[in-house]
This record gives C-alpha cells, structure tokens and sequence, in this order.
C-alpha cells in the first residue's frame, strides 16, 4: 500500500523560451488517488505530459519505482504501466468507439485479455457498448470523456492520469465518472487526478497538491486541504 | 465525339490513372501524418527505375549474351528487379525520413548528428568520387583510391539505415526533445532532397538517355491482351500489368489501413500524434513504415511506368509522374487513401482525353482541374476541411 510508484524531484518544464514548471517535487503511492488542483495556466497539463513523455524534462527526475523516465519516449513510458486520459479527451475523432478502445491497448498482445477488458469497460460505461461502432467524435461531451478514460485503462495501467475529467459535463454526469474513477481505485488502480472541480476532486482523494504557476505550494491530505483557509478561499469559493 | 468515348482513351485514362494513384498514396499518406510535402517522392521513383534498370542489365550480363535463347535468369529479370527495386526503395524511403526530416522532428544528439553527418558525407563523397573519376573510362583499372570512395559511398547509407532503424528501435539513447517540425523548413528539406537525390543520380548514370535491355523485356507485354483489344483500341499486357498492380496493392493497402494494428496507428497518428504517443505508438516508427509502404509502391509505379513508355528515361524521369500524382493527391483531398485512388483516375482522364483534343496541352488540362477543384473545395474532393483543434 505504501509503495511508491511515482516521484517527481525537482522537475522543471517548458516550451521554448517559457518556462512553465519550477522545480515540482510531488509523490503519488500506491493505491492512491492524488489530486494536482490548480488556476488555469498553473501548470497542470504540463505536468501530466511531462510524466508522459509529450514534454520534455529540462531537470530533475521522475521516477517510476526504481526507473527514470524522464527522457524515455511516451510509447516506452506506457509500457512501464502509465496511461494517460488527456485534458479535452482527444479521441481518435474519425474512428469508431472500439477502434479507440483497441488503441488505448496498441501495446498490448494477449487477444483475450483485451477482449475481457473490453467487455469490462462496456460494463462501467454501458452507453460505450451500445454505441461501440459509432465514431467518436460524433459522441456526446459526457460519452466522449468516459470513451477517454476507457481508452486509458484499456492499457491495464498501474497509474492512471486523469486530466480535468469533470471538464464541461453536467454535475450528474460528473457524479457518475467520479464513481467510476472510485472504483477503478478500487480495482487497483493508482489514480492522479488533475481537476478544475477542487470540491468534488479533494473529497474523493486521499491526498492533494495545489499548483500556483508552475510550483507546488501546498499539499497535504485531502481533507485538510478541503478544511484549509487558503485553499477554501482560492479553489472552493468560500 | 467518337474519338472521346473510344475505348482506347479510356484504357489510356485507366491506366495513367493507375500510375498516378499509385505514387499519389506516397504523397497522401505522409502529409497525412507529418503535413509535409515529400517533394523527394519523384525522385524515389526515378531511384526505383534505376535499381529495376541495374539488375536488368545485370541479367543481360550474367546470361552471356545467350539471347537467342532466354535462359531464367533473363525471363525473370524484371520480376526480380521489381522486387529488389522495391526494398532498395524501402530503404532509400527510410533513410530519407532519417536522414533529412526526422531530425528536423526530434532533438537527439548522437543519432541527430550521424544523420545529418551521414547525409554531408555521402554528398561531399559523391562528388568527390566523379571529379576524381571523370576521366575514368568503363576499361581503365580503378584506382585504389576511388575504391576506397566506393566502399565509403556504399557504407555511408548503410550505416545511416542501420542507426534509423536502431533508432526507432529505441536503442540509440533518449531524445533530449520531441519537438513538432516546422513545416517550412521541412518543406525546404524536401525540395533540398529531391534536387539533391535527382544530382546523385545524374553523377553516377549521367544525363543521357538510357534504356531496359530489349531482351530482358519479356515480349508477350507488347502484345494486346485478348478479349479486350478490338480494332485500334488496344489494350496491352504491360497496360494490363498496372491494372492489376494497382487493384491489387489499393485493396491490399486499404486492408492494412482498415484492420491491421500498423493501419490502426497510422490513422490515430494522422488524426493526433501527441494522443497516438500517449496510446503507445512509436510515432516515427510509424512514420517510417508510411515512408517505406509509399516507396514500395512508387517504385512498382515508376518502372511499370518506364517499361510501359517504352523503357527509356533518365535521371528526371521521376519529375513529371511526380508532379501530376502530387496535383492527384491534392485534387483527391492530400492526405485521404481513396482521395488519391480519385484524384489519380480524375488526373488520368484528362490527359488522357487532352491527348486526343490537344496533345501539347495534355498537362494543362490536369492542372486547370485540380485548381478549379482546389478553388471550390480546397480540400480536395474526398478530403475533408481541417477540423478546428481544441
Ligand atoms: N504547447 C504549448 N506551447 C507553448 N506554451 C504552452 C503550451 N502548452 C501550454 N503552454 C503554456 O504553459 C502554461 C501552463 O499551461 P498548462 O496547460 O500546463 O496549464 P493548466 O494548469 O493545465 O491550465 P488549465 O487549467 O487551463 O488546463 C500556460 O501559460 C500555457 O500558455
Ligand atoms: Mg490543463
């Protein structure tokens, strides 16, 4: 349970002459659900992309368990476990709903293990299923984001990243993905969760970082940081 | 009117169509994945007809001039110089890609250096080698020098192609950074290669004219195929070998692209390189197999082309088919598969039909419609308007 699977040590980030992240040290355990919370611009997608391997580390180290991954490409980056659903879902928009789910499992080579987590997946989102050879950009917003997130555990990930999952979908369908992200917790998966919704984010982690441009400033557990002055003022509106 | 709708200027639209389809794919696909503009593509196709071209002779030479009676080796020599034409290509693609585009994509020192190093290298070689050698006839004795240029001209590319596909094996060290190439310099690149490949060319064949040996041209492809042929409006076998070539390699490419996983990842990379990654595509793996599969078939293209015009061309053969398969590929919609199957046909046609009305203008024609069309649909026909990304 307290293993660690993912240590970010001085991590810094950006594109071209902007540099977006100053050194972020955050840890994620096993088992856990973590939340990154942050202001638009803060950094967040950055950091997802750089455990991801879409952006490249200009220092520090990220770690998962004993490998260093920064400076692999995303497709090894994958193959040690990590699958990411990424900010606006994008989908493969001109291919059908199981097309995207065969490609959230492009590394994967055992047939009928693929077959099972599909069946599964049907079974968490059960719209999924019956809308399996529609295209997916032609999906609602809320049908898009669980096609998203069920592309990202086709790949059986040990950790996966959720990036603002709850982004513009109505509250009842944001209940039903955060059930659903419960659940696959409960499954085994180790959860990062980057959210908007720091509410609805912190009540459903163990633990939380916030990000103001480009730092962590504070981190704790989620409770806590639900319970903190500071937070409630700049994230939760009280 | 009669002379439109006679057969024959339909055989001709098929079969020009074929051809253009054939090496338009090459453009499509690739500006379908990285919206680069592989103006090197002709000249992949010129390499083809001069690889096809160098085992023919060698089968000619190999034979001992027993023309009389074609032993195997003869007969087969153009099946078998289809075959090596293709892979060569195959490599030349890749290494291309390697060579001049993929470090524009990716910041990776020590492969970055060799390919680019590779690339200066084997052109400053050439050149050496015919200045050194230009007063070298065919009897002399070589030299030892210019064979130690003919074993570095040789390793060079092969050392070239051995660290791209280490390298997309993942075993030649980490990027320092995956970077989007800017697609003008990308597009200069490729111009850049495709005058550089067209020179290479030029100094090692020369700028003459140069033809398939008559004997290794297996004769029965001038003959009219039977059933077909009626009167005037013929069809010949090497008209009818680009038929089924192109039937055969569009249905065998539309099945890879459909239902194979290579397919599946070349269209998630088409649609988003960035998500493709985040599935686990090795995105420049897959541009390299689209490199490789666009070569393959411009090779096949560029030769049955070259024996179909009688089997002579030169270093610029590639230009012309080059041009009007790129316009195919645009007026079909650049980076659709089918876009160009349409395109091509469309192209075919006109020139076909000018031929008949206006030979001189053949080309015109071609070329006024894919910029009516492009005027009207700027994505083409099959084509689609680029999505607005999030
Ligand atoms: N591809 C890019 N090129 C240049 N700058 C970028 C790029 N992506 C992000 N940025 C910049 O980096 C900063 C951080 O962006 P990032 O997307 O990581 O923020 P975020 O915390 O995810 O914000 P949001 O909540 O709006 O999604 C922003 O200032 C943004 O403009
Ligand atoms: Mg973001």
């Amino acid at each position: 349970m307290s293993e660690t699977l993912l240590k970010l040590s001085g991590v810094r980030a950006g594109y071209g002459v902007l540099e977006v992240l100053r050194g972020i040290d955050l840890e994620i355990k096993e088992g856990e659900i973590v939340t990154l919370i942050g202001a638009n611009g803060a950094g967040k997608t950055t950091t997802l992309n750089t455990i991801s391997g879409l952006v490249a580390t200009r220092g520090g180290s990220i770690h998962m368990g004993d490998a260093e991954i920064s400076g692999l490409q995303p497709s090894e980056i994958v193959a040690l476990g990590l699958s990411q659903s990424p900010e606006g879902r994008k989908l493969f928009s001109d291919m059908s709903v199981l097309e995207n789910l065969e490609m959230g499992a492009f590394l994967r080579n055992d047939k009928e293990g693929i077959a099972k987590d599909i069946a599964h997946v049907y079974e968490l989102f059960p719209i999924l299923g019956e809308r399996y050879k529609q295209m997916a950009g032609s999906l609602s917003g809320g049908e898009q984001q669980m096609c998203a997130i069920a592309r990202a555990i086709m790949a059986r990930p040990k950790l996966l990243l959720l990036d603002e999952p709850s982004l513009g979908l109505a509250p009842l369908i944001v209940k039903q993905i955060f059930e659903i992200v419960k659940r696959l917790n409960g499954e085994g998966t180790t959860i990062f969760l980057v959210e908007q919704n720091a509410q609805a984010a912190l009540r459903l982690a163990d633990r939380g970082y916030i990000m103001e441009t480009g730092e962590i400033t504070l981190s704790g557990p989620a409770s806590e940081l639900l319970a903190d002055e500071r937070v409630r003022a700049a994230y939760l509106g009280h | 009117m009669s002379d439109f709708f006679d057969l024959g200027v339909l055989y001709n639209a098929i079969t020009l169509g074929a051809i253009y389809a054939l090496i338009a794919v090459g453009y499509t696909m690739v500006y379908g994945i990285i919206k680069l503009i592989n103006f090197a593509h002709g000249e992949v196709i010129m390499l083809g007809v001069f690889f096809c071209w160098l085992v023919a002779w060698g089968a000619v030479g190999l034979s001992g001039g027993e023309v009389a009676e074609p032993g195997f080796l003869l007969q087969f020599a153009l099946p078998i110089g289809l075959i090596v034409a293709m892979l060569a290509c195959v490599l030349v693609g890749v290494v291309l890609d390697f060579a001049a585009y993929l470090p524009l994509r990716r910041m990776h020192r020590i492969p970055d250096a060799i390919s680019v190093g590779g690339l200066v290298t084997f052109s400053v070689l050439t050149i050496v080698y015919f200045v050194l050698a230009k007063d070298l006839r065919p009897t002399d004795a070589v030299p030892a020098h210019l064979w130690v240029l003919r074993v570095l001209l040789t390793i060079t590319p092969i050392v070239m192609f051995a660290t791209a596909i280490l390298g997309l094996a993942g075993k030649t060290g980490r990027p320092e950074a995956t970077v989007a190439s800017d697609r003008l310099s990308a597009l200069i690149t490729a111009i850049g290669m495709s005058l550089a490949l067209q020179t290479i060319a030029q100094l090692i064949w020369g700028s003459d004219d140069v033809y398939f040996p008559p004997e290794a041209v297996p004769g029965f492809l001038s003959d009219p195929v039977p059933g077909l042929s009626h009167g005037d409006d013929r069809l010949l076998w090497k008209e009818f070998v680009i038929w089924i070539a192109a039937v055969v390699l569009m249905l065998g490419l539309n099945f890879l692209v459909a239902y194979t996983k290579i397919g599946k990842a070349m269209r998630a990379c088409a649609l988003d390189k960035d998500t493709a990654a985040l599935m686990g595509v090795n995105v420049n793996q897959v541009i390299a197999v689209t490199f490789m599969i666009g070569s393959a078939m411009a090779a096949i293209a560029g030769i049955l082309f070259a024996i179909k015009r009688g089997g002579t061309f030169n270093f610029r053969f590639g230009y012309s088919p080059g041009i009007i398969a790129f316009a195919a590929a645009v007026l079909g919609g650049i980076g659709n598969i089918r876009g160009a199957l349409v395109g091509g046909l469309v192209i075919g046609a006109s020139q076909a039909i000018a031929q008949v009305w206006a030979p001189a203008y053949d080309l015109a024609f071609g070329f006024a419609l894919m910029i009516a069309v492009i005027l009207f649909r700027p994505w083409g026909l099959l084509g689609k308007p680029e999505a607005k990304r999030a």
